[in-house]
């Protein structure tokens, strides 16, 4: 693009301080060579210019977004900020410069690179969701549903609606260990908690019991005749199996084995 | 009998039952009560065997009066019995589904004492579930051949979806297996379901409030490799139960060997995995890709091809209708290349408004050119290098079946499929390009 500039941009790594970044991008007439937020491990070659965070210019990004180029394109930026597209950041801004141009269509251009990878990473992002909405194991704590997931996208502002009328009228946490996120739902309030830590305490008898019935459950519904690993395994990736209740000891004892042979440097969940 | 215990032997005697069920009412909670049934279906775990489960699917009772041939639950059979009561199955439930460990329930029993007072238990189990639990979860109810019509309206109350076994592909099957079953007391209740459903759905335009009967409608299955039924008519069978009863979805079922019974295939012979695949591939083409059974099978081609999937024999019998324009062809027609499914068709629609696509642009989209590329043209050109013959394109196309690698190698008999059936690929391409009717002429060239 013709007005490249030897620049980085560092935000704070919200939504809002990353729209405000947008907002500058089109204010100074400058396109950014690394767009990337101050906790990352990112260094960039170029001079840094800290965008501050301020909630009405990014509201007034969010609008513009939403009615200039319409829902799908809203979705394509929403969604793919909270994807794990190494450069999202650039990559989406680069993308509203061309949508700005010109318009809605802009996000059917499947064969611009932008809006290829864009496009990609939305749909790693809803597929690894769709498949957390089945593969989250709740452990009824005192009476409240709690559970531990390590997705490789930031999922719970996506799948957070669906456990709401799921449980109405339980309790319940849900905790993305890889971005130290969480949301909790108790008395009938929802909120979202960033920067907290959390460790699944331990399970009382009555939750061991019924740990016990699904695994065997699990493991009786298996008919012998048709076993497919394979199949299970395209459809159910190993890297979830970890906090899955039917196959969290399988994982680790399989882990441990590999330990042990040498196979594996260092344990992988620790 | 502890709960585990009981478990493991109701629910290892319901597996069988092959139908992957996933929900397909939206009954929303509005914060009274626990949890909503949406509609795209969820899996909450994949089995060892590759199988999406969403359901817990278990028995009320193994104990069962009757004596079918090819069950494990029939009375001659020496297993060890057990019976959940409707408060344990409801409170088991209601706490899988808590742990998010299934959508919902799929229950299904044998007959204890009569039909009637079977069904009044799953009754009490269910209704222990939507009242006492405040359950707006998943339920699928397995309607008793035999109970009182009354019962069956009641149970199609508390329930989703309900279902009737077919069992088998034919009448004179089912009096040789079943013998306590005929195929009118199969297909009263359903005929019974389908009118609660058609009844319902004016109640409902009538009175708002009034009770959804079934609302995820109804399906059934039948077991696959049992009997000699042929796929042709199979599919046949299949089609017009969804015409007449108006049915969800037809489930098939290879049949695991249970008995050594001279009337069935021995205990040793290998559940016909791939044929079911090929059923369900085919079912699929009917219901989504706008084909025609006797599109696909006829009296003289009665099984299908082991080693390719249905859409893309018919494509190889059909070469005359292609190659097609990707930039022009209608959605109907791109829906016929192999390699071009559902989702990718319509990608291509609302792509190609924006210009004209090539071959790079298509494979972002989501086609399989290496499927795709014998059967299409982008701006009028072929792939470039590409010299389509049948026998290329069959290679491509039989080469590279997902199913036929992890299925078909694992020793299935394909002696199954005689019609079609011969490892010499000769043979196979006989029957493959076999016209279909006069005017079509592949390639003499070719040799075959
Ligand atoms: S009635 Fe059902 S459970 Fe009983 S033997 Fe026949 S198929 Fe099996």
């Amino acid at each position: 693009m013709s007005f490249q500039t030897n620049l980085s941009y560092c935000y704070d790594g919200t939504y809002y301080g990353f729209l405000s970044g947008v907002f500058e991008s089109f204010r100074a007439k400058e396109l950014p060579s690394d767009f990337f937020s101050e906790d990352s491990e990112q260094v960039s070659l170029y001079p840094v210019k800290w965008i501050q965070t301020d909630p009405a210019k990014s509201a007034r990004v969010d609008k513009a977004v939403k009615e200039k180029l319409g829902d799908y394109c809203y979705e394509l930026v929403r969604l793919g900020f909270l994807s794990c597209l190494p450069n999202r950041e650039r990559t989406i801004l680069c993308f509203l410069h061309r949508a700005f141009r010109e318009g809605p269509k802009a996000a059917n251009e499947i064969s611009d690179e932008y809006v290829y990878r864009m496009t990609k990473a939305v749909r790693h992002l809803s597929n690894e969701a769709h498949l957390l909405k089945g593969f989250i194991r709740f452990s009824d704590i005192d009476g409240a549903l709690c559970t531990v997931i390590t997705p490789k996208n930031r999922v719970i502002p996506v799948i957070a609606n669906h456990f709401l009328e799921r449980y109405p009228r339980e309790n319940f946490l849900i905790y993305d260990q890889t971005h130290k996120e969480a949301l909790v739902y108790s008395d009938r309030t929802a909120s979202f908690l960033k920067d907290v830590d959390y460790r699944l305490p331990g399970s009382d008898e009555k939750e061991g019991l019924y740990r016990a019935l699904w695994q065997n459950y699990y493991d009786t519904i298996a008919v012998e005749g048709r076993y497919n690993p394979r199949c299970r395994m395209t459809h159910m990736p190993k890297r979830y199996w970890e906090n899955m209740t039917e196959l969290g000891d399988r994982f680790r004892k399989e882990e441990q084995k590999k330990l042990k042979e040498g196979l594996l440097p260092f344990a992988l969940n620790e | 009998m502890d709960l585990y215990d009981k478990l493991t032997i109701l629910s290892d005697a319901a597996k069988y039952d092959a139908a992957c069920t996933s929900s397909g009412a939206t009954s929303s909670s509005k914060g009274t009560g626990i949890g909503s049934s949406i509609d795209c279906g969820i899996c909450h775990t994949f089995s060892a065997d590759g199988r999406c489960v969403s359901l817990l699917k278990v028995l009320m009772t193994n104990s069962c009066i009757y004596d079918c041939k090819y069950c494990v639950n029939r009375r001659s059979n020496d297993v060890k019995r057990a019976a959940f009561t409707p408060e344990e199955l409801a409170e088991l439930t209601m706490e899988f589904y808590r742990r998010n460990y299934i959508e919902g329930l799929f229950l299904s029993s044998g007959i204890l004492k009569n039909p009637d007072y079977t069904c009044e238990r799953m009754i009490e189990t269910l209704r222990i579930l939507r009242y006492h639990y405040r359950f707006y979860g998943y339920i699928h109810a397995k309607a008793i051949p035999g109970a009182d019509p009354i019962l069956i309206q009641k149970l199609g109350i508390l329930a989703d979806r309900m279902s009737v076994n077919i069992e088998l592909p034919s009448e004179q099957s089912l009096s040789l297996l079943a013998p306590d079953k005929t195929k009118t007391a199969v297909l009263a209740p359903m005929a019974q379901i389908r009118k609660g459903i058609v009844e319902n759905q004016s109640d409902l335009v009538r009175y708002r409030n009034a009770p959804r009967f079934a609302p995820a409608g109804q399906s059934t299955q039948m077991i696959i490799g049992a009997t000699p039924e042929t796929d042709y008519q199979i599919l046949n069978l299949s089609s017009a139960l969804y015409q007449k009863y108006k049915l969800k979805r037809v489930f098939f079922s290879a049949y695991m060997p249970v008995s050594d019974n001279p009337l069935l295939p021995a205990p040793n012979v290998k559940p016909p995995l791939l044929r079911e695949h090929r059923l369900y591939q085919a079912d699929w083409l009917l219901r989504y890709y706008h084909f025609e059974a006797k599109e696909l099978l006829d009296e003289e081609n009665p099984f299908f091809n082991p080693y390719i999937d249905p859409k893309c024999t018919w494509a190889l019998r059909h070469m005359d209708f292609f190659p097609v324009e990707v930039n022009e062809a209608p959605y109907e027609t791109l829906l016929r290349v192999p390699g071009i499914g559902v989702r990718s068709a319509k990608r291509i629609l609302s792509a190609r408004k924006l210009h004209s696509l090539d071959y790079d642009t298509l494979k972002k989209i989501g086609v399989v050119l290496k499927r795709a590329q014998f059967f299409i043209t982008c701006k009028g050109k072929l792939r470039e290098g590409l010299i389509v013959t049948p026998l290329a394109a069959f290679r491509a196309l039989s080469g590279d079946d997902p199913a036929f690698r992890t299925m078909g190698t694992k020793g299935e008999q394909l002696s199954l499929f005689d019609a079609m059936a011969s490892s010499n690929e000769s043979e196979m391409k006989l029957c493959l390009f076999k016209p279909t009717s006069p005017t079509v002429t592949t390639e003499p060239t070719t040799g075959f």
